[in-house]
């Protein structure tokens, strides 16, 4: 009934002189190609429902001609990094978990990928030279808003930042996902500057909220294997949701993931409730009713929703100390 | 025109709706349409004037179909098109509906002229075909539909190039495509985006409860979404409600009461 993913490109005006259009065009030789003047024409429109155009995402190729890079939120995770900067390679995600904020952030659920890959080089060496604390280096989130290891068969940003990250010394970057995509990286040599975070889920939770992602055993095998070749790797365990059963559930999973990895090859770890902006909230509540976790009583903390004091209060005590039976404390990062 | 519109009229079992005089309206049970008319303006109108028609707008589907003339060699006399663009040529601005379910079709991009286009010698326009009402229908349509409702369909019956054939010929090949689009018209009557959190039966109870409480409008809304809640967090069905379609409250405080004990038994699951 649906067409499958990406059976539209649609191209705008500008884009074909840049290489990643070609890559990117090669790839998906059985796209019906559409020209558009402004990518918002498309991405941007009134009225669009994120969760219908999700059944067939659509591809847009972009320029992006600003903001190449932004500095990190406050209240993000920056992992002590005082020069914490993230970029936008791809606008939205190929996934569509229950609990993303995307769905409330973005108009639409296709996928924009900016191709002037030269533009965000440039930005992030400024940014470098630059950056507030020069002692420290640039940390900059990659897969920020998206999940760009994922892509990473189509559009191939992982491989060129990494070889970016390998001739600037200043440059620390994170990749985050929930990609299974082994093939990305295994004709890649490890970068020491390259951390390669994966968010881990129970499994129940990864089968009702986080459909179309690779499943927990599939995850755990990626990351042993880029622990064998000497990555650095970060566990994200966040968002934690207060399912049913939420304790034994996720003190199992913490115990199984650990039983399956080597801690002490662990670079670090983040441990969090869920938690959102309280207008997006609003929004993606608008759009769909289709998900329990959305559902709860939530308590608003300024500008974001999350669970109501005790109940974070209780979740945190308990998960952390079983995650600290793992990791030494030094290690987790944790959010409330 | 009457003509265009007779074949899916006949598909869909539709019966012409009396009540509507500026535009000839048919309705059946899943399906209504209207004849636009020529133009962009017409059908903008006519458009607008169905979808205050329409029982609702969150679901469903609105599909123009018409006929068109190719600009390019590769359509053909009676080729059955869709439209992934919408260029009106007056405006210079660009409409894309989303394509998200599959059909056999060619896809074009659509120029929405202002008058009708022959004899163009050399046309070197940014679209493979052209017509006079599509821009005009989802320009109107989008106050109401999201992209991903709206479908444009046309019959190449002229080419641009050319001087227009005459009407009977036009027909002809707008009516020998009928097997090829037809089918996507009553499968696009039983579509569904997705099943709703509340079912249409649902709907009802809730809307009779409401009405026998004589609830404030606010309170039924909040009911409604306690209701919606209720059933996303698990809730097998409303029944807990129909105790009070026989409640009538003599008064406010009392109706206010069981209101609250209604939204606390919906929430509380």
């Amino acid at each position: 009934m649906w067409q499958k993913r990406f059976s539209h490109i649609y191209l705008e005006d500008g884009v074909e002189p840049y290489p990643l259009t070609r890559t990117i065009l090669d790839r998906l030789p059985g796209a019906t190609r559409v020209r558009v003047a402004d990518y918002k024409h498309v991405f941007a429109r009134r009225r669009q429902s994120f969760q219908a155009q999700k059944r067939s995402p659509k591809l847009i190729l972009a320029r992006k001609k600003d903001n190449w890079i932004y500095p990190g939120p406050r209240q993000s995770q920056d992992f002590g990094y005082r020069n914490f900067y993230y970029n936008s390679l791809l606008l939205n995600c190929i996934y569509n978990c229950d609990y993303c904020y995307l769905q409330g952030m973005y108009p639409s659920g296709n996928l924009v990928v900016f191709v002037n890959e030269g533009d965000y080089f440039s930005a992030t060496k400024r940014a470098i030279e630059g950056r507030p604390f020069p002692e420290e280096p640039l940390y900059l989130c990659i897969s920020y808003d998206t999940d760009l290891l994922a892509y990473e068969n189509v559009a191939p940003y992982c491989a060129r930042f990494i070889e970016f990250t390998r001739s600037q010394e200043e440059l620390l970057i994170e990749i985050r996902t929930k990609s299974a995509n082994w093939n990305a990286l295994a004709e890649v040599s490890p970068c020491p500057r390259v951390i390669l975070a994966w968010t881990l889920s129970p499994r129940s939770v990864i089968a009702r909220y986080e459909k179309q992602t690779p499943g927990l055993e599939q995850r755990i095998r990626i990351i042993k294997r880029c622990l064998d070749r000497g990555w650095q790797v970060r566990l994200c365990f966040d968002p934690v949701l207060r399912i049913d059963g939420w304790e034994a559930t996720y003190k199992d999973f913490f115990r199984e993931v650990f039983r399956a990895l080597p801690a002490r090859s662990i670079r670090d770890a983040s441990l969090g409730l869920f938690r959102m902006n309280a207008d997006l909230f609003k929004r993606i509540k608008k759009q769909r009713s289709d998900s329990d976790i959305l559902y709860y009583p939530f308590e608003r903390k300024s500008s974001l929703i999350t669970y109501p004091q005790a109940d974070r209060r209780n979740m945190l005590d308990s998960l952390q100390e079983e995650l600290e039976a793992h990791l030494p404390k030094e290690k987790i990062e944790t959010w409330v | 025109m009457r003509q265009e519109a007779r074949p899916v009229i006949e598909a869909l079992g539709l019966k012409q709706d009396t009540g509507s005089r500026k535009f000839p309206v048919y309705a059946g049970e899943d399906a209504m349409l209207v004849i636009t008319g020529m133009g962009k303006v017409r059908a903008a109108i006519a458009t607008t004037h169905l979808m205050h028609l329409a029982p609702r707008h969150d679901r469903g589907r609105l599909i123009n179909v018409g006929t068109c003339a190719a600009v390019t060699d590769q359509l053909a006399l009676g080729d059955a098109v869709l439209a992934h663009k919408i260029w009106d040529r007056a405006t210079e601005r660009e409409f894309f509906p989303d394509m998200l379910l599959k059909h056999s079709l060619q896809e074009v991009s659509l120029g929405t002229f202002d008058r009708p286009v022959t004899g163009m010698k050399q046309p070197n326009l940014p679209c493979q075909a052209v017509d006079m009402e599509a821009s005009g229908i989802y320009q109107a349509a989008h106050l109401f539909l999201a992209p991903h409702q709206m479908m444009f369909l046309k019959v190449v019956v002229d080419f641009v190039q050319a001087s227009a054939y005459d009407l009977s010929e036009m027909l002809r090949f707008y009516t020998g495509s009928i097997q090829d689009w037809m089918p996507l018209i009553t499968e696009a009557c039983v579509w569904e985006d997705s099943a709703p959190a509340v079912t249409e039966g649902q709907e009802r109870l809730l809307a009779e409860v409401a009405a026998h409480m004589r609830l404030t409008r606010t309170q039924t809304h909040q009911l409604e979404k306690a209701a919606q809640r209720f059933m996303v967090r698990g809730g097998e069905n409303l029944d807990l409600l129909k105790p009070h379609l026989q409640t009538r409250p003599r008064h406010k405080a009392r109706r206010n009461q069981i209101f609250s004990s209604i939204l606390a038994a919906l929430n509380g699951l």
